[in-house]
């Protein structure tokens, strides 16, 4: 009990590239991948804000270069992304529950069906509340 | 002697927690708010009128839009900084670890109080 030894923790050496070996690594690794994506849309809203600061006509040149092919592309690969992400999310939702509740295995599917439910719904609100059409734009304005 | 026992890591958790938060916001707002963002008008969804600064003004005048903005950013970066964080571990920068962390949860920090700033900045 008295000697004491100096600690030498074995490190697994590991290739950066071992995610390349196994498919269900490589979905992972696509998922974890998807915040780079996400973090970058962040930063395009912060970016978008800005511009719409800027004035009218700032904002203008933003919209071209916001709608133009290249960026809607980036906006879909983003979307399948966070799809993919939100997919993964609900299923592993289950899991977290069980650890916590000790639930049954079976009311896993439940449990995704309803939050795919939740998504819908929730999706649902945010078109329904936050685009709602806007007034019409009184004549001369613009 | 190691650390004292009563010593209990207090802040990793929180982190987790916000990840864990900004997951959900990530995987049940995100998507919406890209299509509406970025897609709809793209594909003839909605009309011009939505997009224009005037309209973009009118919309982001209700308070519940700046609201939406700010978790919608915020959750995203803690979200996504987190696991960035993790990817870099995973290809072998865990050795810097004193760096990393302070980076990634400050640009979270940053980004999430410059939301917050730009969003309610509007009338």
């Amino acid at each position: 009990m008295a000697t004491e030894t100096a600690r030498k923790p074995y490190v697994r050496h590991r290739s950066a590239m071992w995610w390349t070996k196994n498919p269900r690594y490589f979905l992972f690794q696509i998922r974890e991948l998807s915040a780079v994506f996400v973090a970058l849309y962040a930063f395009l809203v912060l970016y978008q804000l800005w511009v719409l600061r800027q004035g009218a006509e700032s904002y203008r040149a933003f919209l071209d270069l916001w709608f133009s092919g290249p960026m809607v592309l980036l906006g879909l690969a983003i979307l399948g992304f966070t799809v993919l992400h939100a997919v993964t999310w609900f299923l592993l939702t289950p899991k977290v529950l069980a650890a916590r509740l000790a639930r049954s295995p079976a009311s896993s599917a439940l449990v995704f069906v309803v939050m795919l439910a939740v998504w819908i719904a929730v999706s649902y609100v945010v078109v329904a509340f936050l685009y709602a059409p806007p007034a019409p734009v009184p004549p001369g304005g613009h | 002697m190691g650390a004292p026992a009563d010593e209990v890591d207090r802040i990793t958790p929180v982190f987790w927690g916000l990840f864990s938060l900004g997951g959900f916001v990530v995987a049940i707002l995100l998507p919406i708010f890209i299509v509406m963002n970025s897609l709809a008008y793209a594909f003839a969804f909605v009309s011009a009128d939505t997009i224009t600064y005037r309209g973009m003004l009118a919309w982001i005048a209700s308070p519940i839009t700046k609201l939406f903005l700010v978790v919608v950013v915020g959750g995203s970066l803690f979200h996504a900084m987190h696991r960035i964080k993790y990817i870099l571990y995973d290809f072998g920068a865990a050795r810097h670890k004193n760096v990393i962390e302070p980076l990634v949860y400050g640009i979270a920090v940053v980004g999430t109080v410059a939301a917050l700033f730009l969003a309610f900045s509007f009338p």
